[in-house]
């Protein structure tokens, strides 16, 4: 049996992460599957420490392995401690516990990849056949130590059931863009022509001036690239004005490291209208490392601020549901509307069936 | 230390201060700095920051609406940027929490009060040193210094002969009261299985029980003989005493400090929820923000009262029932600093309660007959027989005390209350003892009908100190709490409040000073510990703000002064004219019901000759 490591990431804060991680929590716990858990970020506690609204609780089943700060695990007899990760987050350090009796957590882990991939290791090396990993804000790098990703969206990103289908299409049109394995140093952009290739040290972000500086190597270098490495985030501007700079030049293929990458260099939409331009101009895209992603969540909440305090509101399920459904041609759900099964045959499959993998 | 890059990030549009603090710490500690200009993109920083390749990103915004998304962001290009793993961020601001920082996935969160050490620490990779000056827990001795002498001739004269008349008078009488104290030490002495302190034998405890008993008044009596529990109060559960030995001293807490620059005056709070544990958490609370020292307050109904109850007791309304067992825990949960004083001012039970202070291991108590019997119902005589017997006791067990002169709240004017008050330290001093002087900073009916208080609070406060000092030499510790009848229903206004008055105190540099909560004269009830913090935080900024500047008062004060010495030197004058100190009380000479003060009638008739 495979073993699997699954990212719950989201849009924005409140877009149902937790609830989702809840769902399939649950799931496991009735298929009897060893799971681990743990957070880029922070969750778990009763109330929001922004909006001050209540937040969805997370229970573990006796057998779970958690992977979370010390402080939270402190004085708590319904955890077994095993050992302490050399992984530290702002609240100490991350330490693996074994759930002793059901009973809630709070779960506060490693902030950045290098550390989750840790942190992922030890939950696999103590038994864990499916490591959970709880996402935080809107903040999706991190994940790409995962291997399949859930991204939660919903009215708490923008209360617009318009505005989510179209940036669900983006966000999975970029975490769908085809692999194309091969070598790539975060620090180099390398520029690849039919008879020799070029190594730029890399900004590690494509802002505007390095746009115009690797098209202009490219063009220096003799013209006619096959194919451009850039090993990091890029901004729609950015890509935009290498677009210009690459005109009259064949078609190249640009290769991005990551699609979570692209999604952190500015907003989805953007982004991904960028690359359309950069299509249409007859390049091809493909990214380094690709990305499985086994659908999305919606979630009608959302909190509404009223001056300087927030109330629950929600937008009509029903509807928002179908507007991303239609928008996409992965698997959406409504964790609460629909139950959590169908997520869960996706992620673990069914009967006689592996699941993704 | 290795020499660290550190790239400073202020997010926000204007505020960089707490940046700019850090950095000059930094610098100082030989780190290398640079501090972008404010209102930054989250590209611009990770544009900068791959340029110059920090160690350390710190990062500061005030938070506000989409901000959290901001600041997340950054997390998030940092590590598609492949930055993350190499640079460690902070991120620091009014709103952040550690909590908050670990969701946005920064490092290291610092809010409010955040110290640039800490930053520093966070840099440096190490844990941050402690403040040594806020974790300094010596416990002062607010008399030290003072010579006890009285500086004007004809007051000295007057003092003395009636406090040596009135102490010979005392002395010559006993009460129940006395008799109770007696019994008390020796029961605790049989109890300890040690003799009376005179090589005799231990003495049968039950014996001394019954005998105790058998001085109580029927309530009292029925506790001990098990046959009723006294109204309103409920034995403590085992958890509830379990909780109270959990409190105790944790050693090395870290509390903020009140003052700034000033070493004086040292500031007590007042505590008396009724319940010893809530007591000690409210005292937990108060001492983290800087409380120098507790004042136990009890049931007023538990002082009409012959006798004292045994064991750890709650108390279903305000006052925590005096007991050697509460009294023990509520003093074993104080941090090793703090000063403790349990009040034996008013009541049949106040030579008892000194016993019951010395004991559990006060630092201070409070006597003053003249007050707690025409100010607080109990009987003059019976209360002067008391209160020799107490300042004997306190003298004998090295406690200072502090007379008090609340009698003004009830319409005396000052000038007689402070002729009682230093009557009642001549006393103690002819005992042995160490008296500290409390005037009221108030708003009193004596005040508020002679209009003194209608242009300031600074000139008669400050006058009454002036006119003490001109007369005595003793320690001096306004209270109780300063600013009475000032506060009101309002918060912000009676944290405000005690915090001018405070500021009144550091200028005259008395020694104490008694602060309510904020909520303590409308609270109708239970106070609110955040209430303790209002006024303590409130005090701090005082001090704070004048530093080792001070209030100045109108020439007003000086003349009031001098009104104040001859309202004393007249009272003591008509004080000799009586046939002793509790004559004098009867006939009102220390306060009328003109004034607005009646003889208390608590303990009449018990007085009789040794």
């Amino acid at each position: 049996m495979k073993r699997r490591c699954l990212g719950v990431a989201g849009t924005a804060k409140n877009t149902g992460k937790t609830t989702t991680l809840a769902a399939i929590l649950r799931e496991a716990a009735a298929a009897k599957v060893a799971v681990g858990v743990t957070s880029i970020g922070y969750d778990g506690e009763d109330l929001d420490h922004i909006t001050g609204l209540p937040k969805p609780r997370l229970l573990v089943t006796a057998g779970t392995l958690v992977a979370t700060v010390e402080p939270a695990l402190a004085g708590r007899p319904d955890f077994e401690v095993l050992e302490g990760i050399p992984v530290r987050t702002a609240l100490g350090r991350v330490t693996l516990a074994r759930v002793v009796r059901p009973t809630r957590v709070i779960l506060a882990g490693p902030a950045g990849a290098a550390g989750l991939r840790t942190v992922l290791d030890r939950l696999r090396q103590n038994g864990s056949d499916l490591a959970l990993v709880d996402g935080a804000f809107g903040r999706l790098a991190p994940m790409t130590a995962v291997d399949g990703l859930l991204i939660a969206t919903g009215a708490a990103r923008r209360p617009d059931p318009a505005f989510l289908a179209r940036e669900a299409a983006a966000i999975t049109r970029l975490c769908t863009l085809p692999e194309m394995p091969g070598e790539g140093r975060k620090d180099l952009v390398r520029v690849r022509g039919p008879v020799s290739s070029l190594t730029l040290p890399y900004p590690a972000l494509l802002d505007l001036h390095w746009a115009e500086e690797v098209a202009g190597r490219a063009r220096a270098a003799g013209g006619f690239p096959t194919d451009i490495y850039l090993p990091g985030p890029a901004s729609a501007a950015a890509l935009e004005r290498l677009g210009q700079g690459l005109s009259g030049i064949g078609p190249v293929t640009l290769v991005f490291s990551h699609p979570l990458h692209l999604l952190a260099g500015g907003e989805a939409l953007a982004v991904s209208a960028a690359l359309d331009g950069l299509e249409s101009a007859g390049h091809r895209l493909a990214v380094r490392q690709g990305l499985r992603l086994l659908g999305l969540t919606v979630n009608p909440y959302y909190p509404a601020r009223e001056g300087a305090v927030y109330r629950a509101a929600q937008l009509d399920s029903a509807e928002l549901l179908a507007s991303v459904r239609a928008a996409v041609d992965i698997p959406v759900t409504d964790v609460v509307l629909e139950g959590s099964q169908a997520l869960w045959d996706r992620i673990w499959g069914r009967a006689g069936e592996e699941g993704y993998g | 230390m290795a020499r660290r890059k550190v790239l400073l990030a202020p997010m926000d549009p204007v505020h960089d201060v707490g940046l700019k603090l850090v950095q000059r710490a930094l610098d100082a500690a030989g780190h290398s700095t640079l501090r972008l200009p404010p209102d930054l993109s989250a590209e611009e920083i990770v544009s900068r920051a791959i340029e110059y390749q920090p160690d350390t990103v710190l990062v500061g915004r005030t938070l506000g609406y989409n901000v959290p998304e901001v600041l997340a962001r950054l997390v998030d290009l940092m590590e598609a940027a492949g930055m993350r793993s190499r640079v460690r961020l902070g991120v620091g601001g009014m709103a952040i929490r550690p909590e908050l920082a670990a969701e946005l996935g920064y490092d290291r969160g610092f809010g409010p009060g955040t110290s640039p050490e800490e930053a520093l620490a966070f840099v440096e990779g190490r844990e941050p040193q402690p403040p040594a000056a806020a974790q300094t827990l010596e416990k002062p001795d607010l008399t030290a210094g003072y010579g006890y002498l009285a500086k004007d001739r004809e007051v000295a004269t007057s003092l003395e002969a009636i406090a040596t008349a009135a102490v010979a008078w005392g002395k010559a009488r006993t009460s129940p009261g006395v008799e109770r104290a007696r019994l008390r030490r020796r029961l605790l002495a049989a109890e300890a299985g040690a003799g009376a302190g005179d090589g005799r034998v231990p003495e049968s405890a039950e014996a001394l029980r019954r005998a105790y008993v058998r001085e109580c008044d029927p309530p009292i009596r029925a506790f001990y003989e098990g046959t009723g529990p006294v109204g309103k109060t409920r034995p403590l559960s085992p958890d509830e005493i379990a909780a109270l030995a959990a409190a105790a001293d944790p050693g090395g807490f870290e509390r903020r400090r009140v003052r700034h620059l000033q070493t004086r005056p040292r500031v007590f709070v007042q505590y008396g929820t009724g319940c010893p544990v809530m007591d000690s958490a409210h005292n937990r609370v108060a001492e983290a923000w800087g409380a120098d020292g507790l004042v136990h307050f009890d049931p007023s109904w538990a002082a009409r009262t012959e006798g004292l109850i045994e064991g750890h007791h709650s108390h279903e309304e305000d006052g925590t029932l005096l007991t050697l067992a509460n009294l023990r825990s509520i003093g074993r949960a104080r941090l090793s600093g703090t000063l403790w004083q349990v009040r034996a001012h008013r009541g049949l039970n106040t030579p008892e309660i000194v016993v019951l202070a010395a004991a559990a291991g006060a630092d201070l108590t409070k006597v003053n007959p003249v007050y707690g019997s025409l100010g607080a119902g109990t009987d003059p005589e019976r209360l002067v027989v008391d209160g020799v017997e107490c300042l004997s006791l306190a003298a004998a067990a090295g406690l200072p005390l502090d007379v008090v002169t609340n009698e003004e709240l009830c319409g005396v004017p000052a000038g007689k209350a402070f002729a009682g008050m230093l009557i009642i330290a001549a006393m103690a001093v002819h005992l042995g003892g160490r008296p500290i002087l409390q005037p009221l900073f108030c708003l009193s009916p004596d005040v508020m009908v002679t209009g003194r208080m209608d242009d300031n609070f600074v000139d008669y406060n400050m006058a009454k100190v002036m006119a003490l000092r001109q007369l005595y030499d003793a320690p001096i510790w306004p209270g109780a709490p300063i600013g009475f009848l000032t506060h009101t229903e309002d918060r912000v206004q009676s944290a405000t409040s005690t915090a001018l008055h405070a500021a009144i105190a550091v200028s005259l540099e008395v020694d104490a000073i008694t602060i309510a909560s904020a909520d303590e004269a409308y609270s109708g009830g239970s106070i609110a510990a955040a209430s303790r913090v209002d006024t303590l935080l409130a005090t701090a900024e005082a001090f704070r703000f004048l530093g080792s500047a001070k209030v100045a008062p109108t020439p007003r004060a000086r003349e009031w002064a001098d009104e104040l010495v001859a309202q004393i030197k007249d009272t003591l004058r008509r004080i000799l004219e009586r046939p002793s100190l509790v004559d004098a009380l009867y006939a009102g000479v220390l306060g009328s019901p003109a004034d607005g003060v009646y003889p208390g009638r608590a303990g009449r008739g018990t007085v009789r000759l040794r």
